[in-house]
């Protein structure tokens, strides 16, 4: 089966999914939720099939064609979200994190999934590229949440009885799910850059070459790394958290859209 | 014969005052008498009386062509009352608007406050009685059992009875916004109060491990303590107590601020950014409402606590719009059960007949084929099948258009009339 089916079906569905938890930020009703939720789980079902008719069809190394970089997007983005809002009751974050999916799933339809140039993948290049996009996505929930947990917190204090009053768990439950959801991004970029490293040297001869891709890499390591550090031990917590977190979003930007999308040439540009 | 009705008469917050309420209210030993009375009047065939502080209502079914006449006049002679005054007060629902106003009753959609899950207690209790007396039948009982099916449908999957609607649970419902588990969590209650003391106790049952009670005169304060299982301070050690405390209920008679950036700032310091909650109960106010603008600092005077109850109650309203929408899929359900049960008889009835019809030429023709006693199970068998599939049409069909209300008598008469069955 082609895996196109199930791409437009992915973007349907995450298209539905975004819809109803935008309804759901209006009008309040669980229901609401619930339909966005279920789209999201079948759209992950459908995203993993295109993915996995499109690496039969054209073998790994598709995922590094524009298709297969942002399909994966798109499912990291996915799965980030539902394996932290099925764990707490973070529905509403579905309207500011489904609407990226369907970003990416919508542009993944209309772009090509044929490789141009044949490289070598294996094991180390998959869990190089699929760690990259989890840790990127988990970067931009944590951040996403951090937006929220502000308005949130702003909305506790000036006695504002919003959506996000009513529907938001409570201050220590999101602070405790950005800090493990910047965790968990920490844990696979880092993984990525091993396996990156590793990969490399199979294909190139050397490890680290000072490439764009891997400097703007390794400032985002040590902007999260700081983050992270200053979270745990420079008690930088509660609001000043959100901010730094919305900082990482901006260098997360910068390093995803500006060196993978705007370089010419090289494994990172996705050219295809 | 009539057909049957199921009807409710009654009086709610809703349309009387309390005075005229409590007129026509059963309690106890009176409401068992006054529903056996109720029973026995010649037109009811089912009753049961719902009686609460908040409303009287008499469910019961008829085939009377006056269906509340009989019963209107019990209350009259039973209460003292006079037609005026209950056509005035009282509401008379018929059908599918008794049903519905059944079920939302028992969901808690006709409620003072709505959501609030006392009557669905009372609902069971009234269907109790009811059923112990033995004035509930097939009807009601199935009624009674959807309406609390309903009820707790409606409480599981809508946000009826979610949010807090009273000022000490809102209290606690925000402190759970800000901390999430109150496991663990430290409360301080300066002065004393019903609202506070309420507030500090559900505090307590929501996980609040310790309680500091400060209160000018130490004997109070200890007093108070002791009923929470906590320690008292005199309001000397004010700041001693505001350094430990995640929650703060104020609630004294003193006329100026009792807690000031002087003393509370100095608190908040030692606390590493964790946030602290505070809560003004007092009129006039105990906390500099300046507070609130300190990182970290959440302060709430009673009209916040108000407005949050407030708010709450709004979300209940549109949460009960979906509970509507699941009701009136029982009420639907609920009234083709009860039109079909109308039919129940005539359909037993037509199927009684082309049983003895075909008992009645088996056994005469039978006997002549000579046939093995096989051959002769199995010819019973086939007319058996015969009969079941010849009949199945009109009996589906006559259970459709026994629900259909404007054909449905018309319907009924010319089944009777076709297959030659009894007149009533």
């Amino acid at each position: 089966m082609s895996p196109e089916v199930f791409t437009y079906s992915t973007a349907v569905l995450y298209g539905i999914s975004t819809l109803h938890y935008l309804l759901y930020l209006l009008f309040r009703k669980e229901k609401l939720a619930t339909v966005g939720l279920y789209s999201a789980r079948f759209g992950f079902l459908t995203n993993l099939l295109a993915l996995i008719f499109l690496i039969v069809k054209n073998g790994s190394v598709s995922l590094f064609t524009p298709k297969g970089a942002f399909l994966l997007f798109a499912i990291s983005v996915v799965t980030v979200y539902l394996y932290f809002s099925t764990k707490h009751k973070l529905s509403l974050s579905g309207a500011f994190l489904m609407p990226w999916a369907t970003l990416f799933a919508f542009i993944s339809s209309l772009v090509s999934g044929a490789p141009k140039e044949v490289f070598p993948v294996g094991i180390v290049g998959m869990v190089h590229i699929v760690s990259a996009f989890l840790g990127y996505s988990a970067f931009i929930f944590a951040s996403l949440l951090s937006i929220l947990y502000l308005i949130f917190e702003n909305h506790l204090k000036k006695k504002k009885f919003s959506v996000f009053f009513q529907k938001l768990p409570s201050l220590s439950l999101m602070e405790s799910v950005i800090y493990h959801s910047v965790a968990l991004g920490f844990f696979f970029i880092t993984l990525s850059m091993f396996a990156g490293a590793v990969w490399s040297e199979k294909i190139f001869g050397t490890y680290w070459s000072w490439h764009p891709k891997q400097v703007a890499t390794l400032i985002s390591w040590f902007v999260y790394a700081g983050i992270i550090h200053l979270y745990l031990y420079g008690e930088w917590r509660g609001k000043r958290f959100c901010y730094l977190n919305i900082l990482g979003l901006f260098v997360i930007v910068l390093n995803f859209f500006g060196v993978n999308l705007l370089s010419s040439k090289d494994v990172h540009s996705f050219k295809g | 014969m009539k057909e049957l009705k199921l009807c409710c008469l009654g009086v709610s917050h809703k349309t009387a005052p309390v005075s005229v309420r409590e007129q026509f209210s059963f309690k106890g030993e009176e409401l068992e008498k006054a529903l056996l009375k109720l029973n026995s009047l010649p037109s009811i065939e089912e009753s049961m009386i719902l009686s609460t502080c908040n409303r009287v209502e008499i469910y019961f079914t008829t085939r009377s062509e006056t269906p509340f006449k009989e019963v209107v006049d019990f209350l009259i002679d039973e209460k003292g009352a006079s037609v005026d005054q209950i056509n005035q007060h009282f509401y008379r629902k018929l059908d599918k608007d008794a049903v519905r106003h059944g079920f939302y009753v028992a969901s808690s959609l006709d409620s003072m406050v709505v959501g609030e899950p006392q009557i669905v207690g009372q609902f069971k209790d009234a269907f109790s009685l009811a059923k112990e007396l033995g004035t509930v039948g097939t009807v009601l009982c199935r009624f009674c059992e959807t309406a609390l099916k309903v009820s707790k449908r409606v409480r599981t999957e809508t946000g009826i009875s979610k949010n807090a609607v009273s000022i000490s649970f809102a209290a606690v419902e925000l402190a759970k916004k800000i901390f999430g588990d109150l496991h663990g969590k430290r409360v301080a209650i300066i002065g004393a109060g019903e609202m506070a003391e309420l507030a500090v106790k559900h505090l307590i049952t929501n996980g609040a491990s310790e309680v500091f009670v400060v209160n000018r005169t130490f004997e109070r304060a200890q007093k108070l303590a002791e009923e929470f299982g906590g320690k008292a301070f005199p309001l000397t050690e004010l700041e001693t107590v505001l350094k430990m405390a995640d929650i703060v209920i104020s609630s004294t008679g003193a006329p100026g601020y009792v807690l000031t950036p002087e003393n509370v700032l100095p608190a908040l310091n030692t606390r590493k950014h964790r946030p602290m909650f505070l809560i003004d109960i007092a009129v006039p106010r105990d906390i500099d409402p300046a507070l609130n603008d300190y990182e970290g600092l959440y302060v709430y005077d009673i009209d916040d606590l108000q407005q949050v109850v407030d708010a709450n109650i709004k979300e209940r309203l549109r949460e009960a719009e979906v509970a509507k929408e699941i009701i009136e899929g029982y009420v639907e359900r609920f009234m083709k059960w009860l039109r079909e049960l109308e039919v129940a008889p005539l359909i037993a009835e037509l199927k009684e007949k082309a049983e003895s019809i075909r008992k009645e030429v088996l056994s005469k023709r039978l006997p002549k084929l000579g046939l093995t006693p096989e051959q002769e199970q199995e010819v019973d068998n086939i007319t058996r099948i015969i009969i079941n599939k010849l009949l199945h049409q009109p009996i589906t069909n006559v259970k459709k258009k026994a629900v259909e209300e404007e054909t449905r008598n018309q319907v009924v008469q010319i089944f009777r009339e076709i297959f030659g069955l009894s007149k009533e």
